[in-house]
């Protein structure tokens, strides 16, 4: 209990209100952007965290994650550019309502939907983490192996629309996770004899490299210079706040959308726009107007912001509780807990109690900053997509440079974000999807450790991963997980050979 | 570059890696080749369906990506190479400026009082929260001397 007011008290000082404030419009702003996600976002402001206390760092990077993804809203709505993919299900009403001269009232029910999603989700991350921490202290390393298995199959099968090249992705991770010096003989393994690779292959230069660099390609090389939006910026009309009774008639909707995303978001790999466009249809199936619905309904915005700002305190759980990233971003973030000396599990909510709970309740500030800036000012960060992508672009590889030396100030690493930001622009445009190979690098040596203690345990009996009742309710977990996405994998497949004849 | 061939060039390609870290890992002592050799089966494995999928008559059209512009690429390439080869030697407030101003002029096409101005803001703007307000170390180069003795 100490930690938990302790947590409280840590961030309203001055220090951690500023830091956060600071976090919450850097987020806002990348989040805008279209072409900068909120995992390149959490990504550039790890080396900012070098030097901070692990709270600061903490708080900064809930804030920059949870603000990034409302950010995406403002654009998405007055521009019909969602900053990010999660708010692509918001563009379907928002825009046609920025048409008809409703644009500022648009994004002030997305700012409120944000925000009431994103206060559910960490009601439920403070609900659920600890007493999932405690059940995580029960696993054993079968169950731990088992676990992680469900989490690669749950998010080689939802990442991407193809997930053959998910498994590709997944498979080369958990291979490239075998660099460095093994755990039990300190054998040296694929190291190539430099020293840096020792320890594996160093995490933060992968995610900055894959997330970053990246995308900095991304933004200069196209041929217009990467102007990252040329379509007319509409005027802005109409109540920055919306009505109450629209608030109320849309407070149902938000509920369910809230829900909807705060579990998308436990279940590793689903996303915030999966989370947007599930939440969507259902407020439309739900909805006594459902013809409104595409054609300017703010329940429609409400539904999709409520739910992809829940998803984020959702993928926070299996991250903070089990080590399990549930997403890229919470990858990364992962990257940022090391830093400082914080592995996550169990351990976060017993040893380091008092920086975890700092960071939940800087969630819920963080989500008020935004919400509070997006309704006096949000209408104003469409103006920033004027910015060309090939300005932004050295931007983005100065922190990218500057992130990938200070860890471990050697140019080894910088070189290997460079070329993980090649391979990533590559595997981007070829449609083989990043999130899959950085959690197999994070989760591979968990997985290594646990099955070979397992192996240890049972003197080399596979069978002790099929004896445990725990192990047994993981495997079901895994069998579901494997047979669903290959159930609407031949489904979607039906239907388009339906629509062929 | 036809997708089916060039998903099949990356499966072939990636199955002849792994058939070489097998080859390298079953020379690792005691069971730590288990892993690294159980890993590089699975890149075997996942490259199959690959292979199959890219064949199928079924898989849904992609989206086409904007064209790769090749030529701003290989400056990139080029701008990109020279900032890494040149941080250490130079340093990181020499050769950041000169990265920027290039990427600038070269890529973004501004005219050159604006590209000055930006990466002027931007150098200093690094320098005041990087050097000065975080003490993130940086690699100093030439400068080594007389900023760290300031």
């Amino acid at each position: 209990m100490d930690a938990v007011f302790m947590g409280l008290l840590n961030v309203f000082t001055p220090e951690s209100l500023l830091v956060c404030l600071l976090g919450t419009i850097g987020g806002m702003v990348v989040g805008a952007l279209p072409g900068l996600s909120s995992t390149m976002g959490v990504a550039l402001v790890i080396p900012i965290t070098f030097s901070m206390s692990p709270e600061s760092s903490l708080i900064l990077l809930g804030a920059v994650y949870v603000s990034s993804v409302y950010g995406g809203s403002v654009t998405a709505i007055l521009l019909r550019t969602p900053g990010t993919d999660a708010s692509i299900a918001t563009s379907l009403d928002g825009y046609p309502l920025a048409v008809a001269g409703r644009g500022s009232e648009a994004i002030g029910m997305a700012t409120i939907a944000s925000l009431f999603g994103g206060l559910f989700s960490v009601l439920v991350l403070v609900t659920l983490a600890p007493p999932l921490s405690s059940v995580a202290l029960a696993f054993g390393p079968q169950e731990y192996t088992i676990l992680i298995i469900f989490g690669m199959v749950t998010i080689v099968g939802v990442v991407s629309d193809s997930p053959a090249k998910g498994f590709v992705a997944a498979a080369l991770g958990l291979l490239l996770s075998t660099v460095g010096l093994d755990n039990f003989t300190a054998m040296q393994r694929f190291t190539l004899g430099r020293n840096e690779l020792f320890d594996g292959v160093p995490l933060l230069p992968a995610l900055i490299g894959l997330f970053s660099i990246s995308q900095a390609i991304n933004l200069c090389v196209p041929k217009k210079g990467g102007v990252l939006t040329d379509s007319g910026i509409l005027e802005i009309h109409g109540r920055r706040i919306p009505l109450l009774p629209d608030i109320k008639r849309c407070l149902k909707t938000m509920l369910r959308s809230s829900v909807i995303g705060s579990v998308i978001g436990i279940l590793p790999g689903a996303g915030t726009s999966i989370a947007a466009f599930i939440s969507y249809n259902e407020a439309r199936r739900g909805s006594k107007t459902p013809q409104n619905f595409g054609k300017g309904e703010l329940e429609g915005v409400a539904a999709s912001e409520a739910a992809n700002n829940a998803v984020t305190g959702g993928t926070l759980i299996p991250t903070l509780t089990l080590g399990i990233p549930g997403n890229a971003v919470t990858a990364v973030f992962i990257g940022g807990l090391t830093i400082h000396g914080m592995i996550p599990g169990p351990k976060l909510f017993t040893e380091f109690a008092e920086t975890t709970y700092t960071l939940i309740f800087s969630l819920f500030v963080a989500n008020i900053l935004f919400a509070v800036i997006g309704l006096i000012a949000g209408k104003y960060l469409v103006h920033i997509t004027r910015v060309p992508g090939s300005v932004l672009s050295p931007i983005v590889m100065t922190f990218s440079v500057i992130g990938s030396y200070a860890l471990r100030n050697n140019m080894f690493d910088v070189g290997l974000a460079i070329v993980f930001g090649i391979v990533g622009y590559f595997m981007e445009r070829w449609r083989y999807p990043a999130a899959p190979l950085v959690i197999a690098l994070i989760l591979g040596p968990m997985l290594e450790v646990n099955f070979r203690r397992s192996m240890q345990i049972s003197g080399w009996d596979l069978s002790t991963f099929f004896t445990r009742p725990l192990a047994l309710m993981l495997w079901v977990l895994v069998i579901a997980a494997l047979i669903y996405p290959l159930w609407q994998s031949l489904k979607a497949k039906r239907v388009s050979r339906q629509k062929a004849e | 570059m036809r997708r089916v061939l060039r998903d099949r060039l990356i499966a072939l390609v990636l199955i002849l890696c792994s058939i070489i870290l097998m080859y390298i890992a079953s020379g690792f002592k005691g069971d730590s080749d288990v892993f690294p050799i159980a890993m590089a089966v699975l890149v075997i494995v996942s490259c199959v369906p690959l292979l199959l999928v890219s064949n199928s008559r079924f898989e849904t059209e992609e989206e086409k990506p904007e064209q790769i512009i090749w030529s701003r690429l290989v400056i990139w390439l080029i701008l990109t190479c020279a900032f890494f080869f040149t941080i250490e030697p130079l340093g990181l407030f020499i050769s950041l400026p000169i990265f920027i101003l290039a990427n600038l002029l070269l890529l973004a096409r501004l005219n050159i009082v604006t590209a000055i101005t930006i990466t002027a803001g931007l150098t200093l703007l690094v320098f005041i929260v990087f050097e000065l307000m975080l003490e993130v170390p940086t690699p100093m180069g030439l400068l080594e001397s007389i900023l760290r003795t300031s």
